[in-house]
């Protein structure tokens, strides 16, 4: 799928579709083991797709963001997945009750008397004990009717938290597409981490039994500043981190990591001792040679096989050498 | 989760008998709870099988595993999706034919397996004692109480998973492969008993002598139980003979005893939809060893049924005696479920061999050891053919405290009398126990019930015949099954001969 704004909106208008089907999915699900999910819960999990979409087209036509998407479209693909799950669980009566086998014996109960009435004829009925003529099915009503009001979602965490969580996307992508501010915190990353202790710290007075306010988990809030902070100690790290290859130890390089010649030149550059990756070049390709023939899709690597070590200094005359011997091979790995 | 959670909230199908009476449903109890009713209860509870322990029938029909789980969108178009777990199945057994052998076995410890033999249909089959399906299915500590009893084993289906010593009743098997082999004719004289050469020992019929004496054929031999006769026939014909008609039977036959496979379960012996039911239902593979490594001296004792020839279950006796019973001289498959064509197990014997064979088992009904017993049967104007059966079996002492058999430890010792080592042995009573058996079918004309009836002996040293014991259940099973309607030509239902379509089932190599 290609980085477009309007590809991640159709993707975002059919996870609402998707949703939609969930939603009456587990709504039709419930009825039929005899309680009712709420409506007005329902309606308030879907309504949150507007303020999403807003912000996408916020996001896009006002704040001009021409960056990629798939990080945010991922981000609410889950959101709609633990949307719909919580939905699921918390109106099923079995998973909030205190007595779950007696909760599921319920709609255990319910669910055979449906079938009974849909499938078993007057002569089998009789012998249950039951009225010859079952019931008309739009006679059927729940067992357990939902008791969530429209004041319960007004006022309910589910509903501001997700809110509250918008706002703050919006008012940090404002805040971090200014220069600025990422000055800011750069410089102040330390601190920024430090401040991770406040809401820890809060986290130990206020939670309770795991829970912290609106039954979240207490240090949900504790990773706004750490990751803050340790963005900034990234950037302001980063060249450090760069000459080490960020971190990844050079073996890894030369068999996980083999894109191409740029790559190979870059470890060179990159890493102060290249000779092992090198050394597990030539072994690393004559396994691909051995079984692999059509490597057409590297094409980087043909582009450079004239220049593969022209940049190397003393990893040079064994590259050069491996580049001329095998300048076919690695033509047929590009 | 899924299917755990299916099953639990899944009706299972309902179980009617031949008849079209429920024999397991559902009922809407006064809490207005829906509890699975069975209305027969323990007179079905080996065929049923619970939640707990190896499956029965219960499990074996309605397995979660046998139909598809219902998807999202059949949920969404309120769509009934039509699973083997929630489908009706109708059995042969006959719910007033299972109740007369339950009253039949009242008391006794014992089994009886009734067959229709040329359809295959299982009519009854019950083991007692038996246990409360209610009750274990409400109480988990019932069952654990149950398979802790090892004196009483309710839990134990007789009729298909106990082995007992035949008896007279393996001569059936001797006079069938005499038949097949054209030594139907073999006479012998009897009087003074059969010794055969090196084996130390003179065998003589039950009252010490002979009871058919003098030059006697396989008629009165059979019709006379004589030991002799049968001794010397089972010599005469050989262990490959033997084997031969055994696997016929589907018996196995092992040339060596310490072989691998007997006892196996033998689940391919039904003719079924499913191999959940066979499973359900499989018997334990009666055995004998016979082949050409059998010698003189133990064909000597497996002529009439003892030896090597101990491992009989009620179910395979009950398949013995339909081959005679079978009109055309075929071993039906059994089967248990209504509505599937009749299967062929094998051809044992031409169909004019059958008939002279009924023709002999009557006249242990009619003259032989089972006159007696069978006396009512005849008042009522009903034929039928027969063989009667003691056999004596060593039973394991039990400890009263511990339930389980009594051990003794032996002390091993070499000549000079020093201790080598020991061991553990069980320990029976002096005295054997008499089990009783009578293998019967009826009527003589057109037989539509073949049956095995076991009982074991009350406690060791205690006199049971099968003449005395166990025939009179028989003839008051034909009796019933008269009154029943199924010797009347209307009365008899789905008696259609094999289908031609059938073919023998070939047998594996053992």
């Amino acid at each position: 799928m290609r980085n477009r704004f309007s590809s991640h909106l159709l993707v975002l208008l059919a996870l609402v579709a998707i949703e939609v089907v969930g939603y009456y999915a587990i709504h039709r699900a419930a009825m039929i083991r005899g309680y009712e999910t709420s409506v007005i819960g329902a309606a308030r999990d879907l309504l949150m797709y507007f303020p999403i979409i807003v912000m996408a087209l916020w996001v896009s036509a006002f704040k001009k963001f021409k960056g990629n998407w798939v990080l945010f479209t991922t981000a609410i693909l889950l959101f709609s997945i633990g949307l719909l799950v919580q939905y699921r669980l918390y109106s099923d009566p079995e998973y909030n009750a205190r007595n779950k086998a007696a909760a599921r014996q319920e709609k255990t109960d319910t669910l055979r008397m449906r079938y009974i009435n849909q499938n078993y004829d007057a002569a089998k009925r009789q012998v249950m004990g039951l009225p010859a003529t079952p019931p008309p099915v739009e006679q059927e009503a729940p067992v357990k009717e939902s008791n969530y009001t429209l004041g319960n979602a007004l006022t309910s965490s589910y509903t501001w938290i997700p809110v509250f969580s918008l706002i703050a996307f919006a008012l940090a992508f404002a805040f971090c597409v200014n220069d600025s501010f990422l000055s800011w915190i750069q410089r102040n990353s330390f601190i920024v981490v430090l401040l991770t202790l406040i809401p820890l710290g809060i986290a130990i007075v206020s939670s309770s039994a795991g829970k912290a306010v609106g039954n979240t988990t207490p240090w949900e809030p504790a990773k706004v500043p750490f990751l803050l902070g340790f963005a900034g100690i990234l950037t302001a790290r980063y060249k450090d981190l760069a000459r080490t290859y960020w971190g990844i130890p050079p073996f890894l390089c030369a068999e996980g990591l083999w894109p191409d010649a740029d790559l190979q030149r870059g470890l060179c550059n990159v890493v102060s001792r290249c000779r092992a990756p090198l050394a597990a070049t030539p072994g690393f390709r004559w396994l691909s040679l051995s079984g692999d023939l059509n490597f057409g899709h590297r094409r980087t690597a043909a582009r450079h096989s004239g220049e593969v070590s022209a940049d190397s200094d003393h990893c040079a005359p064994r590259s050069a050498r491996f580049a001329v011997s095998h300048s076919t091979a690695i033509s047929s790995l590009a | 989760m899924r299917n755990r959670r299916l099953s639990e909230s899944t009706l299972r199908g309902w179980i009617y008998d031949r008849k079209g009476r429920p024999l397991a449903y559902y009922r809407k109890n006064n809490s207005g709870e829906i509890d699975r009713e069975y209305p027969m209860d323990s007179a079905l509870a080996h065929i049923f099988g619970t939640d707990r322990g190896e499956p029965g029938l219960e499990r074996a029909l309605f397995g979660t595993e046998s139909g598809a789980v219902t998807e999202v969108w059949q949920i969404i178009k309120g769509q009934t999706v039509e699973q083997k777990l929630n489908k009706d199945y109708s059995l042969t057994i006959d719910q007033d034919l299972q109740q007369a052998v339950v009253d039949q076995l009242k008391g006794n410890h014992g089994a009886v397996v009734i067959f229709n033999p040329q359809t295959g249909e299982v009519l009854a089959m019950y083991s007692n004692p038996s246990y409360s399906l209610k009750q274990v299915q409400d109480d988990e500590s019932a069952w654990i109480k149950l398979d802790n009893d090892r004196k009483e084993r309710p839990l134990l289906n007789r009729a298909l998973n106990e082995y007992y010593v035949p008896g007279s009743t393996f001569k059936t098997l001797m006079m069938y492969t005499a038949f097949r082999n054209g030594m139907q004719n073999t006479r012998f004289n009897t009087a003074g008993g059969f010794s055969p050469p090196g084996c130390g020992r003179t065998i003589t019929d039950d009252n010490g002598g002979c009871e058919a004496c003098g030059d006697i054929g396989i008629d009165s031999a059979y019709q006379h139980s004589s030991n002799i006769y049968f001794s010397y026939l089972g010599t005469q014909l050989g262990g490959v003979k033997i084997r031969d008609t055994a696997k016929l039977v589907g018996l196995g036959a092992y040339d060596s005893v310490s072989g691998e496979g007997q006892g196996r379960r033998e689940p391919e012996i039904w003719n079924a939809s499913s191999k959940a039911i066979q499973n359900a239902i499989a018997p334990t593979e009666s055995w004998l060893k016979a082949g050409p490594h059998s010698t003189r001296c133990e064909l000597m004792y497996e002529g009439y049924g003892q030896g090597y020839a101990s491992q009989m279950t009620p179910f395979q006796m009950a398949m013995l005696i339909s081959v005679a019973a079978n009109l055309d001289g075929r071993l039906m498959k059994p089967k248990i479920e209504m509505g599937r064509a009749p299967e062929m197990f094998s051809q044992v014997l031409t169909r004019d061999q059958a008939q002279t064979i009924r023709g002999i088992m009557n006249m242990v009904t009619e003259g032989g050891t089972g006159t007696s017993a069978m006396a009512p049967v005849i008042a009522a104007g009903i034929r039928s053919g027969g063989k009667t059966g003691t056999a004596q079996k060593d039973v394991p002492v039990i400890d009263p405290k511990t339930g389980e058999p009594m051990k003794k430890i032996v002390i091993e010792k070499d000549p000079k009398g020093k201790i080598i080592g020991q061991h553990q042995e069980t320990v029976f009573y002096d005295k054997k126990r008499s089990d009783a058996w009578y293998l019967s079918f009826a009527p003589l004309e057109k037989p539509v019930m073949a049956m095995a009836v076991l009982l074991e002996g009350p406690g060791p040293g205690i006199s049971f015949y099968g003449g005395k014991n166990a025939a009179p259940i028989a003839a008051q099973l034909i009796l019933k099954a008269n009154a029943l309607g199924y010797f009347g030509a209307a009365g008899i239902p789905n008696n259609q001969p094999a289908s031609p379509r059938t073919s023998p089932t070939p047998r594996r190599n053992r």
